[in-house]
């Protein structure tokens, strides 16, 4: 099953490059034709629904035996829409490394999932302004008395095995503060990297720290220790559209900044445990543009 | 606190094993028409039959089921051909099985001796009334085992669609970890039920496999 | 009357001008030339790969000629130059395929039809009978090689002797002109030879049919021919009656595989 999801991802990745290029190939002739038509928004208010891209990534997306979609980012990302003139938001399920080839395939309007802003990214996708900020977090077995606070700590000490989400950030993070290769493991999903840490198969798990919240909450039988990483920067999601719906995207933050204004942003984010504060005087431009520029 | 996490699983069982069904059921049919059309065709006297079978035969039996179906979904809609998931999902599976099925098709109807094929011929039959009547009716019942291994193949291979959004019995397994961080009980419902279809599948072979019982033939 | 006996001498029912047979390049019948009158029954013999088999298959369009042509009661099996002849296509050769049975040496029997099925089938496929009028031709038949019980049997519940009669059951049953026969007695126990030969004359005596028959029994062939002809080298090397091909052969080839004293030329 975890060399299943691994290869999911890994597919995933290679197969929406190509299908990015193959997708600017055919959009770059639809684009040429006429301006007189309706723009998205319109389009989308016509039909009365936005279809939303997903995946189950608690807290940032939480989705019910019944399918109900639910989490910070879809909440947020309803509240937008329906000042848009959008009342209905429809989710797409997916795994996480299919949410940006089902964007550029057109099986979803936009991404609503935890999608960190990074310059990789910023190429294939159009992202919105921040929405959704996270530290970063390290969970640990609380028998283990290791004291570890940066990723940097964790290149010093050779026998620990650090688990890293596949396909997030945190695998780029802690190979920049010098953690070889072979001692970073790819964890699927969060029960996963509970259940490898609980077996010894790692002994760091690093992750979102609303994420690693989560998780020891649903553990709470267990004792995990929970360390805010001091060398990471804080991270943010942003809500992504395809690249060829700028008009849709630059509509939508227009909104999101009303929002951020007017507290109903702060009233989500604080009902599903994230920070507002942290969101604040980050923008798109600058975790596009990546490291070099902090 | 429990009966609501049992609930819960439940239901996500339901709805995931309602996906798998239809995925298999479906998947199954286009397989089993994939592979007498193609199979059929491997064997045509017409060249360009031929040659067409054989790719499509080895393209989907060289590629990844996996990839496959990525392409359905998320590849095609870049051409205009925009397919629901679970239209997707049935294409996918039942054109890779049914490479195989193909397969076994030519391979059964190339086994009937060709004593078979002459005796045809000295009784003036034509090609088609050969295969109807002769060929097919012998070569059926040495298929049936191995469409039931390749129906079996399709339901496990069924899971890879959780790719394309739609929420079969391991995809809901999983949602039902990632929801409640219980990993021992969903996979232990899952494998159960996996065996139950398996199961199935083969008593549906068996008693095919009774009906097609040359004893029974009747013209 | 005397004109009609002119016509039919004319035609003969199997007519081989100058066929040429080579398989990867080794040449099976080289220039063969025969006419077989309506109604004859000739025995082919002479040693194994001399080319007696092929000349059944060619006729029953299992094989195809390298060269010359083949005519049925004067109608031409192949088109095109004699030195690159090409079969009829499908639905002309159907037509001249119709008149031509076969029993093959081990019988091609259908597995899994029941005898019953074996028979009525080809005449239901061949659109010479209704399913009715197919299986009461089929029993009739049936009774006739002295299997009336065994009609409801799968081939396999038979023995070799049972199988054969009905394999020249199934023949009969699309009332063709001409029967070939390959290696008849083969398969049969020694003592069943003499059953064959009695129920092939009874057929000759019933329908007239012209008759091919392959075979290694000399005896057999004595018995139950009008013609010999003796095979050597895709060649015919003797040509006639039993009693002159047996008793005084004119080839030092037929003495040889006769068992004769050779004749020094």
């Amino acid at each position: 099953m975890i060399s299943f999801s691994k290869k999911i991802k890994k597919y995933s990745f290679i197969l929406g490059i190509s299908l990015s290029f193959l997708y600017f190939i055919h959009s770059a002739d639809c684009r040429a034709n006429g301006e007189s038509r309706p723009t998205r928004l319109e389009k989308l208010q016509k039909r009365g629904y936005v279809r939303i891209g997903l995946s189950n990534e608690p807290p940032w997306t939480v989705i019910d035996a019944d399918g109900q979609v639910g989490g910070a980012g879809p909440d947020l990302t309803h509240a937008v829409f329906q000042r848009m003139g959008v009342s209905e938001l429809q989710g797409v399920l997916s795994t996480f490394g299919g949410l940006i080839p089902g964007l550029l395939a057109g099986r979803s309007d936009a991404i609503s999932s935890g999608l960190f802003i990074q310059p990789g990214r910023c190429q294939a996708v159009a992202f919105s302004e921040p929405d959704l900020c996270d530290r970063e977090a390290f969970l640990m077995k609380k028998d283990m008395p290791l004291a570890l606070k940066t990723y940097r700590d964790l290149a010093t000490d050779s026998s620990l095995q650090v688990g890293v989400p596949a396909g997030g950030t945190e695998e780029r993070e802690a190979l920049a503060a010098g953690v070889p290769a072979s001692r970073l493991v790819p964890v699927p999903d969060g029960p996963s990297g509970m259940i490898m840490l609980l077996a010894g198969r790692i002994q760091v798990y690093s992750l979102p720290a609303s994420s690693a919240q989560h998780l020891v909450d649903l553990w709470r039988g267990q004792k995990f220790s929970l360390v805010t990483v001091e060398d990471a920067p804080v991270m943010c999601a942003g809500t992504a559209f395809s690249p060829n719906a700028v008009d849709l995207r630059d509509a939508y933050d227009h909104v999101l900044a009303k929002l951020k204004a007017d507290g109903t942003y702060d009233r989500i984010l604080r009902a599903h445990g994230f920070d507002p504060s942290l969101a604040r005087g980050h923008t798109r431009e600058e975790f596009c543009r990546g490291k070099e520029s902090l | 606190m429990t009966e609501l996490v049992l609930s819960d699983l439940l239901r996500s069982v339901l709805r995931g094993l309602e996906i798998t069904v239809i995925l298999t059921i479906s998947g199954s049919i286009l397989a089993f028409v994939c592979a007498f059309v193609f199979g059929l065709g491997r064997v045509s006297r017409w060249r360009f039959i031929r040659v067409f079978s054989v790719c499509y035969i080895e393209l989907f039996r060289g590629t990844s089921v996996f990839v496959q179906v990525f392409w359905l979904y998320y590849a095609l809609p870049a051409f205009g051909l925009l397919l629901s998931p679970l239209l997707a999902g049935i294409l996918g599976l039942g054109l890779n099985v049914g490479a195989y099925g193909a397969e076994v098709v030519r391979s059964a109807v190339q086994a009937t001796g060709r004593d078979q094929y002459e005796a045809c011929c000295a009784l003036n039959f034509t090609r088609y009334q050969t295969f109807r009547y002769i060929i097919l009716p012998q070569a059926f019942p040495r298929m049936l085992p191995v469409f039931g291994n390749n129906m079996v193949e399709l339901m496990k291979a069924s899971s890879i669609v959780s790719l394309i959004s739609l929420s079969d019995i391991t995809f809901q397994a999983q949602q039902f970890r990632i929801r409640t961080g219980q990993t021992f009980l969903p996979f232990a419902v899952t494998l159960i039920v996996y065996f139950i279809l398996y199961l199935g599948i083969l008593f549906f072979i068996r008693s095919v496999t009774r009906l097609a019982n040359p004893q029974k033939v009747k013209v | 009357m005397i004109i009609m006996e002119q016509i039919a001498a004319s035609r003969p029912m199997v007519q081989i001008s100058d066929v040429s047979k080579a398989f990867n390049g080794i040449s099976v019948l080289d220039g063969l030339n025969l006419e077989i009158p309506i109604g004859q029954k000739v025995a082919l013999l002479g040693p194994s790969g001399s080319g007696k088999t092929t000349i059944l298959r060619l006729l029953m369009t299992l094989e195809t000629i390298d060269a010359g042509q083949v005519r049925i009661e004067g109608v031409p099996m192949y088109e095109g130059a004699p030195d690159a002849p090409c079969l009829l296509p499908e639905g002309q050769i159907r037509a001249v395929r119709s008149r031509i049975g076969m029993v093959f040496q081990h019988f091609g029997l259908f597995p899994h039809l029941n005898v019953l099925n074996n028979i009525a089938l080809p005449q239901i496929l061949n659109g010479q009978a209704g399913k009715t009028e197919a299986e009461n031709r089929a029993h009739e038949l049936l009774q006739m090689v002295g299997l009336g019980e065994k009609a409801y049997l799968l081939p396999d519940q038979l023995s070799g002797g049972q199988k054969q009669r009905v394999a020249i059951a199934r023949a009969l049953a699309l009332q063709p002109d001409i029967l070939l026969f390959d290696e008849p007695t083969s398969a049969l126990d020694p003592q069943r030879v003499s059953d064959v030969l009695d129920l092939l004359n009874m057929i000759c005596r019933k329908t007239g049919t012209t008759m091919l028959l392959v075979t290694h029994e000399m005896e057999f062939a004595r018995q139950f021919a009008d013609r010999i002809l003796f095979f050597d080298h895709g060649q015919i090397v003797e040509d006639g009656a039993p009693d002159v091909v047996f008793t005084n052969p004119k080839d030092n080839r037929t003495r040889a595989f006769l068992g004769l004293p050779v004749i020094d030329v």
